[in-house]
């Protein structure tokens, strides 16, 4: 995983989990973002199963469709 | 393979037929389709003959076996086509957002660069400055950070050359920029 604390923009955070095909190819990223008004880096923490649940779901689907990848 | 409910009729049963003839990943012959079949012998063979006259299968007269046909060939090139990151994962981002009530961000990274290719908001009291078809450097988001750290060295070693190219300019063209690659920058100049 890796976080983005207000780096890219002042006042959002966010949390990011890899796509990855079966062969652990990188085939994107995905990540929840919020306001630092609304709440702070663990309580993305909290998200974590989802977010890599959901990331390990669009893997396998990218995988069966072969989606482009970049570099 | 799908089950094919009654509700569905006669469309239903046919993509049973299809995926049938699919399974056996090979030329295959009626007797072999009725033997495996939950239609009788004319049912099964009116929707072979069916399906063949519509190009969804094909026959061939002389071994006397069917396969997929051209026309079922044509639609999945159209499907795969219009496939992409943003739809084959759409369904999945709308569900964690909807979920866990934050915005979602999906991106991919093209020389260094991240791009966000879909994003999803399910409140309207914050937003983000990503927005779909937009770029922003790959360093600094937590996508690119990650996607960054999972590419192989050589892809790796590409997209932080030309972050650095993007912070530090002069090393474009400097001494240090023989081959265009992380190894050539001096120690100290990423900031990752």
């Amino acid at each position: 995983m890796a976080y983005d604390r207000e780096e890219h923009e002042l006042g959002i955070i966010s949390i990011a989990c890899p796509i990855l095909t079966g062969q652990e190819q990188v085939v994107g990223a995905v990540s929840i973002a919020t306001s630092t008004n609304r709440y702070c880096i663990d309580d993305l923490n909290k998200h974590w199963p989802d977010l890599r649940d959901t990331a390990n779901s669009i893997g396998a689907q990218a995988e069966l469709w072969q989606v482009p990848t970049w570099g | 393979m799908y089950d094919a409910p009654h509700a569905d009729g006669t469309v239903g049963k046919a993509m049973q037929v299809l995926d049938q003839v699919a399974s056996f990943q090979r030329p295959v012959r009626f007797s072999e389709l009725l033997a495996n079949s939950p239609f009788p012998k004319p049912t099964l063979y009116r929707f072979v003959q069916t399906l063949t006259n519509q190009g969804m299968l094909a026959f061939d007269a002389e071994r006397q076996t069917y396969s997929m046909g051209l026309r079922l060939v044509r639609l999945a090139h159209a499907a795969w086509r219009h496939s992409s990151l943003a739809s084959v994962a759409r369904p999945f981002i709308e569900a964690l957002a909807e979920k866990i009530g934050e915005s979602i961000h999906l991106a991919q990274i093209d020389n260094g660069h991240v791009l966000f290719v879909d994003k999803y908001r399910v409140t309207d009291k914050f937003d983000t400055l990503a927005q779909a078809g937009k770029i922003a450097p790959g360093y600094c988001t937590g996508v690119g950070k990650v996607i960054l750290a999972f590419m192989s060295e050589r892809a790796q070693n590409r997209a932080l050359g030309t972050i650095l190219c993007c912070l530090y300019p002069q090393y474009a063209s400097g001494p240090h920029n023989s081959g265009g690659g992380i190894g050539n920058y001096p120690q100290g100049a990423c900031g990752l």
